[in-house]
């Protein structure tokens, strides 16, 4: 379903404005209903889709798919997921998003996560690729209460190492907001622009890996389980991985030379701290 | 021990004959020196499991990394958020102060910085507050994060902006060119050196920083940041960050 080409190749930059664009939006809600969760309303609309394959246990499992094959030059796609009372949401991407060259215009991609009373959503999309001038702005907001729970993990990978590929010129902006009981508790903007094979060589931003990764836990028990996530990164080899917790919220990163090397640190990590499977779409 | 009184005929005078420069740029070297109550000396901001992992380990290498830390990380946030914070109290705006002051300690993006930017914060405005009081300098409920207490202290003293900016982030060179001459084999000639060398880094984005808005904050010192993770497992260290 992902093409391997350049979307846009051998389109000159006078037809830039009559090019098509994709737009999608998701918009999915879960409720709680005799102790299981299930979907209470679903919006898709353009080349975004989301999935609820079965599965046995009292949560919801979902899979969200990018029909458009990739996220090109001016594409925007918006994500709403509302977990409410009570409800368990696991949500996941069947495959690595990859972000195409821009000759300009930025690709916009909007998450917006809610949590209601006791509430737990995971958000466990695979890694974004981006490649060679691409441009991708991407915004990530949850609102939850004091006693949700938010799992968050999200990977980046610059360029394919097996293929060689350098990020020479682009713009990657991550921003993240998460708000806990109408508090800002935690602000991330992640923002590389330009060159950014160079800036990833720095020893202050990547030393020389192209692959990073942040997870984040945001419940009631974050810090108490800070000495158990530690052990789970006690094999940590190939990938610089640590974990630090506070308010509220345990937080992991990781920094890898290549994306293999983060996943074989980081999938283990996520197994034994969500004492859980990994979504199944990530194993296909 | 008796103090003169303000409005009383020697401070009348005293302030007449001081250019008014001089006058109010005077609390900007009281605030961020290291004899100030502040506790700055107790943090590395990272730099200390920098050292121990050999990411610093001359003036070269450590000069390339205040370089980074100012222009791609921390640095160049905290001017954006004392920006923000000196203009809300300038203007009396008691919700944009609220709102700048939860987005700096929510920028923490580990529990050791976290501590960093809130105790220096909190221990900065109650030293303020009890030498300097200014009826525009208003304790706060809860925690304060550090550059943000230094707007609020120069905006209510009106010292020029451009000026505090610079002077905090030179404060911070000089802060952890300091912890590096304490961790690493770094002399105090060439630590001297990489001071002077970061001066106009540091002016560059003293002045960005003022036209910025706290959308632009940002960066990717993510390495650096994940050090801050590790430093709290380190097995000897001097540092609380």
């Amino acid at each position: 379903m992902y093409v391997n080409a350049w979307p846009f190749d051998g389109v000159s930059q006078a037809e830039g404005s009559l090019r098509q664009r994709a737009i999608g939006r998701i918009a999915f809600s879960a409720m709680a209903l005799n102790g299981r969760t299930r979907p209470a309303r679903i919006s898709e609309s353009g080349s975004m889709r989301i999935r609820l394959p079965k599965c046995e246990g009292a949560g919801l499992e979902a899979v969200l798919v990018n029909t458009a094959g990739g996220i090109a030059c001016g594409d925007r796609f918006t994500v709403e997921i509302e977990a409410q009372t009570g409800t368990q949401v696991s949500l996941a991407t069947p495959a690595a998003e990859k972000v195409y060259r821009s000759d300009g215009p930025l690709s916009e991609l909007t998450v917006d996560l809610t949590l209601g009373a006791a509430a737990r959503l995971d958000w466990l999309p695979q890694e974004t690729i981006l490649f060679n001038q691409a441009r991708l702005v991407r915004r990530l907001d949850a609102n939850m209460p004091e006693d949700g729970r938010l799992t968050l993990f999200e990977a980046v990978v610059f360029g394919r190492k097996a293929r060689d590929e350098h990020v020479t010129e682009g713009l990657f902006e991550d921003r993240w907001r998460i708000r806990r009981g109408q508090r800002l508790v935690y602000a991330d903007t992640l923002r590389l622009q330009g060159p950014i094979v160079d800036l990833l060589r720095k020893p202050s931003v990547a030393n020389g890996g192209r692959a990073v990764a942040t997870f984040l836990y945001v419940a009631p028990d974050a810090e108490a389980r800070l000495e158990q996530a530690r052990q789970h990164l006690l094999s940590a080899d190939g990938c610089d991985a640590a974990a630090s917790a506070w308010n509220g919220i345990l937080a992991v990163r990781f920094c890898a030379v290549t994306v293999e090397a983060l996943r074989a640190v980081a999938c283990p990590f996520l197994l034994a701290f969500r004492c859980e499977p990994l979504p199944r779409v990530w194993l296909s | 021990m008796s103090l003169p009184e303000q409005g009383t005929t020697t401070g009348m005078v005293m302030a007449e004959f001081l250019p008014v420069e001089a006058q109010s740029l005077l609390p900007l070297f009281a605030w961020l020196s290291p004899s100030y109550p502040v506790g700055s000396y107790a943090y590395s901001h990272t730099l200390e499991w920098a050292v121990e992992t050999g990411d610093v380990t001359d003036e070269a290498s450590l000069a390339f990394w205040l370089t980074d830390l100012m222009t791609l990380g921390a640095g160049r946030n905290d001017a954006i958020l004392l920006a923000h914070a000196y203009r809300a109290v300038s203007a009396d705006d008691a919700y944009a102060l609220n709102t700048v002051n939860e987005l700096a300690l929510a920028l923490s993006p580990s529990s050791e910085l976290h501590l960093e930017t809130s105790q220096q914060g909190k221990s900065f405005l109650d030293a303020t507050l009890a030498a300097w009081p200014s009826p525009r300098l208003m304790p706060q409920e809860g925690e304060v994060a550090f550059p943000v207490a230094v707007g609020m202290a120069a905006a209510a003293h009106g010292i020029p902006l451009p000026a505090t900016l610079g002077a905090f982030l030179f404060a911070l060179v000089q802060t952890l060119v300091s912890a590096a001459i304490r961790s690493a084999p770094i002399g105090q000639t060439a630590g001297t050196r990489v001071s002077a060398a970061l001066s106009a880094t540091v002016q560059a984005i003293a002045h960005e920083a003022q036209g910025l808005s706290l959308d632009d904050i940002g960066g990717c010192t993510f390495r650096a940041d994940l050090g801050s993770f590790h430093h709290e497992n380190q097995y000897t260290r001097l540092f609380r960050s």
